[in-house]
């Protein structure tokens, strides 16, 4: 049986809509974008984009039943959203979306919108994946996405640049893009004297609010600005971009590896058992990494799996994985934030516009290393609510049990209570036991830790 | 049809005037940037030929 499913994303441009045919990615093309998707195609605008690894490739595929055109569309591995994503991924991102604007520009083409959600990714490379978003470029016209772009994109970087990594999370509260008079505030005096920041976020702020109860048309013949000028524009909003840099602090975390109480041995023990388990796995096979910190042990799982999401509430371990994979469009490895005691809910229309994390988070193994007692010991976490979440992930797991002789727990219990009896190896067994068929333990040599094989 | 006419979010009237009152300011840059590059193209050492 034939299996449809409308994109719940999807549904803003007249000009298509992306939907879902047996897990397929479709999407179909009305005759209000049939122009446009034709002229995609006959430039060679969408072979050149596709080519260069900046477009996900598509072909026709027939017409829909109401005579729209219907194009088949490459499948992604997986898809995150830019309030998952750490600064550098954002930043990457903002400077696709202007290289795919440029390119548009010389086929005579541009982006009629410039949503941070245009854009997925193939590895460590970021892909356009709107395919609707390209019209024909009106000679003479400013362009219509710039306010857009600014608010996805400029915004949220120099805010974050200029503050705190943490305030990647403000995307998801303004899933339309951050307003620019709010960016204008949070932004400190002295983003006033960087010319890319003066324009294209304090006097933008101020031109809106002066224009906000306008009867002016926006498309009216009033603005005009030549194809060389919309150029520099963009080309200074690309170097606005490519200048900032992330604020990153010395977190707890990045470091995590080097400031442990493994030695070489139990290192590389704990590295033959992550190898282990992971050899066991189809080539097809999905890891979910949580608690990935710097992806040391998702390299070891992208040895032997197709994917690796590997997620982390520190945006500078996040920001670290990303950098080793950055341009990589053949990693297997996608790194993302994500808080567990918060994880991504569903967001936008109705809640389900934007998926939550942990409908997405579905693999064949769950590794859970040095992350439980942070769980239960740190957020006071149920060991049932534990078991719930790696057994609502895959259908097999590997945790690491921490007992709380260990320095990391003797560290947590620094300024707390001890309200966690039954933090020992053998109840935590016993709690995965009512979700996994087996359970089986093998300790890290030189170490007190042991590593737990799941099984439903 | 105009592009405008499909586009479907809304670009913003006070964007849209930035941008337009902005373009001498863009346009100057970008010619700045072809004169500063051909001045710069006339010190540069030609390149070798690989044409064998």
């Amino acid at each position: 049986m034939t299996e449809f499913r409308q994109d719940p994303g999807s549904f803003r441009d007249p000009g298509g809509h992306v939907f879902w045919l047996n897990g397929l990615p479709y999407r179909s093309v009305t005759a209000v974008g049939r122009d446009d998707m034709e002229l995609l195609r006959q430039s060679g605008l969408a072979d050149e984009l596709s080519a260069g690894g900046q477009l996900v490739p598509f072909s026709t595929d027939g017409a829909m039943p109401d005579g729209a055109m219907r194009l088949k569309l490459s499948p992604l591995p997986w898809i995150s959203y830019p309030y998952e994503w750490c600064f550098e991924q954002l930043q990457d991102a903002a400077t696709l979306t202007i290289d795919v604007m440029l390119a548009a520009l010389a086929k005579g083409m541009m982006l009629k919108d410039a949503s941070a959600f245009n854009v997925a990714w193939r590895g460590g490379r970021p892909v356009f994946l709107d395919h609707g978003s390209f019209t024909r470029y009106v000679a003479g016209r400013p362009w219509p996405a710039y306010r857009q772009f600014c608010e996805h994109f400029l915004a949220p970087l120099a805010v974050i640049s200029r503050n705190d990594a943490l305030l990647g999370m403000i995307s998801r509260c303004f899933l339309d893009g951050l307003p620019l008079d709010l960016a204008s505030q949070l932004l400190p005096w002295s983003s006033w004297l960087r010319p890319s920041l003066l324009i294209h976020i304090h006097l933008h702020a101020k031109m809106q609010r002066r224009f906000a109860d306008s009867t002016r048309k926006s498309g009216g013949k009033s603005a005009t600005m030549s194809i060389n000028s919309l150029r520099a524009m963009l080309a200074n909003l690309r170097a606005g971009v490519s200048a900032m840099r992330s604020p990153l602090p010395q977190s707890a975390w990045h470091d995590y590896y080097h400031d442990t109480n493994y030695n070489d041995q139990a290192f590389a023990d704990k590295h033959r058992l992550v190898a282990k388990a992971c050899g066991e796995l189809a080539a097809t096979a999905r890891v979910i990494d949580l608690g990935a910190n710097n992806g040391e042990f998702s390299r070891v799982a992208a040895e032997h799996a197709a994917l690796v999401v590997a997620a982390d509430m520190d945006h500078g371990a996040v920001a670290g994985l990303y950098r080793s994979i950055r341009g990589q469009a053949d990693s297997r490895i996608y790194p993302l934030v994500q808080n567990l005691d918060n994880p991504t809910p569903g967001l936008g229309l109705f809640n389900t516009e934007r998926q939550p994390f942990l409908e997405r988070c579905r693999g064949d193994l769950a590794m859970g290393l040095a992350l439980i007692h942070h769980l239960r010991i740190g957020s006071n976490w149920s060991l049932a609510h534990i078991v719930r979440l790696f057994a609502q992930c895959a259908d097999s797991a590997i945790v690491e049990f921490v007992p709380k002789d260990d320095g990391q727990v003797q560290r947590l219990l620094r300024s707390r209570p001890d309200i966690c009896p039954d933090w020992t190896l053998e109840q935590v067994c016993q709690a995965f036991a009512q979700s996994f068929s087996q359970c089986h333990v093998e300790n890290i040599v030189e170490s007190k830790r042991s590593i737990i094989f799941l099984k439903k | 049809m105009c592009g405008f006419i499909l586009a479907y979010i809304d670009p913003g009237v006070g964007s849209m005037i930035l941008q337009g009152a902005l373009a001498g300011l863009f346009a100057l840059a970008f010619f700045y940037s072809r004169i500063k590059n051909w001045v710069l193209g006339l010190f540069r050492k030609p390149q070798d030929h690989k044409d064998d």
